[in-house]
């Protein structure tokens, strides 16, 4: 029976209790962490699909939970058709995962011997396994520097070795949790490229892929879904995402000297939506993003509030809508990161 | 887990993978090799030297009346170097998980199709061979600096009652590698057991020694001491290499006993890891330092 759905979650939740004390005096505290709160989610075969949120949303804790690592309090989930509670075996060998963090890989041992021991583990024929090795180190661009340790190699060669191991048995699902995070931009491009053309359009592979990097999500996938503590709050794809905000433009400034004086008075202004601030100040400047009808015509209005309130404008610029403004829209959070 | 010959193999190979990758990574800190591979060879000498210095020799009578044999050198240095498995179960195979969890790299192993007990069986297996190396290595410079003499016809036996001491060890790594994996904390507790084996087994004294200094309640102590399965494995080593070793127990009772043992560990190993790796995916902190 064809699939149609390569990863279905059903009211998955997972909380987690914090424990104090140490061994053999560690309790478990009264204090909980809802992580996962009744998750509902389908991804489609072949799909590229984005798990987007800011750090602590639940979306590691569900890719766990799609990998075996983590059994959830309640709900279940079909990975490939198979239940993750019922055949974990069934599951492990239908996934690759790759996540955030070099550490995933042995330094001491060379990416041969590190992709010859996990084909291993994963039961690939040998014969089978030399041709993959051979052929994923060249399509990595690693087989000049595959018989070297892996300690020393830079972080975007360790990631791209670990996305080797994840597809050394040529599985048909690919949960990627941050494959990205702490990469510079250009190995951060190429590793998206590969994702997205080699492994999901040329190999037709289905992709989970979780990120807090609006921009990841908006230029790879062919649906996003929005998480924030525990909970899904939208999923549809980035275009129709973008359009729920009802807006063309986004007025983006970086001023000083901001309080909450000030942005009561810019949100009593008729023109104006909503407005996000990010959390990270530099400098004592800070980010707003204002969510306005006919920026062209109310620009004037709006640096004249800033202004009298001795605020201090250093930049400004007329942006369309991103998935972080849908997100601030939906949560009234700010994505990290 | 459906388990038919194909896929028999495939676990086999996994194992025996993993123990490639273990022996590759030590063998890449070869200071460490050369260290382990030498120094209890100084950890062994004190105690040789504080029987030369109460007996004025290497043989001693009183020593006799305990073990039937005079040869208390000989006598430490296979108590010695089957007491390296010991350390390699406890401090090799039970911190096994652990040290994939401080590496990272335990889920990634973990989210593999093969059983969890092929990884472990390759861990153990690299420790043996590490182990048995290093053994190996003690024994024979131990012999030409002090002088070792054995029944070397009986070496088969001896290595084949080694063999299964090493399986009931692994029984017992594994049921620590489960309790460390668990609780998360290993020092106390894996110092706690290597001390008490340690204090408890025969490894520098015959085992009628506790008797000579307990009195009646040297029985209860000795009993303690055979719960282990180095005493069992020790008792039947001597007698097979020590010329006229008198073994406070029956060579062929130690072995029965020390089968039945391997049993019990490796089953009550087995049933616990099952256990605790589900209670830790539960309460999910398989990468939780």
């Amino acid at each position: 029976m064809m699939l149609e759905y390569s990863v279905v979650a059903k009211r998955l939740r997972k909380v987690y209790r914090k424990e104090e004390g140490g061994f053999p005096f560690r309790r478990k505290s009264s204090e909980t962490i809802v992580a996962l709160d009744d998750v509902d989610l389908s991804v489609k075969k072949g799909e590229l699909f984005g798990l987007l949120g800011p750090n602590g949303a639940g979306k590691t804790t569900l890719v766990k939970i799609l990998s075996t690592i983590i059994i959830p309090d309640a709900g279940t989930a079909l990975v490939n058709g198979h239940d993750v509670l019922k055949e974990p075996g069934k599951v492990r060998a239908s996934i690759g995962v790759v996540s955030s963090g070099e550490r995933s890989l042995y330094w001491r041992l060379t990416a041969r011997e590190n992709l010859e021991y996990f084909a291993r583990l994963y039961k690939v024929p040998d014969g089978v396994a030399r041709r993959r090795i051979s052929e994923l180190l060249s399509l990595m661009g690693l087989e000049d520097r595959a018989d070297e340790l892996v300690e020393k190699y830079s972080g975007g060669m360790r990631q791209k070795l670990a996305i080797a191991r994840a597809i050394l048995h040529d599985p048909e699902v690919l949960l990627l949790d941050e494959p990205t995070l702490g990469l510079d931009p250009s190995f951060s491009r190429s590793i998206r490229v590969f994702i997205r053309e080699e492994l999901n359009r040329k190999q037709g592979k289905t992709i989970l892929l979780t990120t807090h990097y609006m921009d990841e999500a908006d230029q790879m996938c062919d649906r996003v879904a929005f998480i924030n503590k525990g909970r899904i709050v939208a999923v549809d794809s980035p275009e129709k995402l973008k359009a729920m905000i009802g807006m063309n433009e986004v007025l983006k400034m970086v001023v000083s000297n901001l309080d909450e004086k000030v942005l009561t008075m810019v949100r009593g202004l008729p023109f104006i939506e909503d407005c996000g601030v990010a959390n990270a100040e530099q400098d004592g400047r800070t980010m707003v993003r204002l969510y306005m009808k006919n920026v062209d015509a109310n620009i004037q209005e709006v640096v004249g509030v800033f202004s009298k309130a001795g605020c201090r404008i250093f930049s400004l610029s007329i942006e369309k809508p991103t998935l972080e403004d849908v997100f601030v829209k939906l949560t009234g959070e700010v994505l990290d990161g | 887990m459906k388990l038919d010959a194909a896929s028999m193999v495939l676990e086999l190979k996994a194992a025996v993978s993993t123990a490639r990758k273990e022996i590759l990574i030590n063998l890449r800190y070869p200071l460490w090799v050369v260290f382990w591979a030498i120094m209890p060879i100084f950890w062994l000498a004190p105690f040789v030297f504080q029987g030369h210095a109460l007996v004025g020799g290497r043989f001693s009578e009183s020593f006799r009346e305990l073990a039937g044999s005079s040869d208390y050198v000989t006598f430490t240095i296979i108590g010695s170097s089957l007491y390296a498995y010991v350390m390699s179960a406890l401090w090799g195979t039970g911190l096994s998980l652990r040290r994939e969890q401080w590496g990272g790299t335990l889920e990634t192993i973990l989210i593999a199709p093969c059983s969890r007990f092929s990884i472990l069986f390759g861990k153990a297996l690299s420790d043996s061979v590490l182990t048995s190396f290093y053994a190996a290595v003690q024994f024979t410079l131990a012999s030409l600096l002090f002088g070792a003499r054995i029944r070397v016809e009986n070496l088969f036996f001896a290595v084949s009652a080694v063999l299964l001491m090493i399986l009931a060890l692994y029984g017992i790594g594994l049921i620590l590698s489960g309790l460390i994996l668990m609780y998360r904390e290993p020092g106390a507790l894996l110092n706690f057991v290597d001390t008490l084996i340690y204090t408890v087994c025969p490894v520098n004294y015959p085992l009628r020694t506790l008797m000579l200094f307990f009195g009646g309640v040297g029985y209860y102590v000795a009993m303690v001491s055979i719960v282990f399965p180095l005493t069992p494995a020790l008792e039947a080593v001597r007698a097979f290499l020590l010329p006229s070793f008198n073994p406070y127990l029956n060579v062929a009772i130690a072995l029965s006993y020390l089968a039945a043992v391997t049993l019990v560990f490796l089953t009550l190993g087995m049933l616990l890891f099952s256990v605790v790796e589900k209670k830790v995916r539960r309460r999910g902190a398989v990468e939780a330092y």
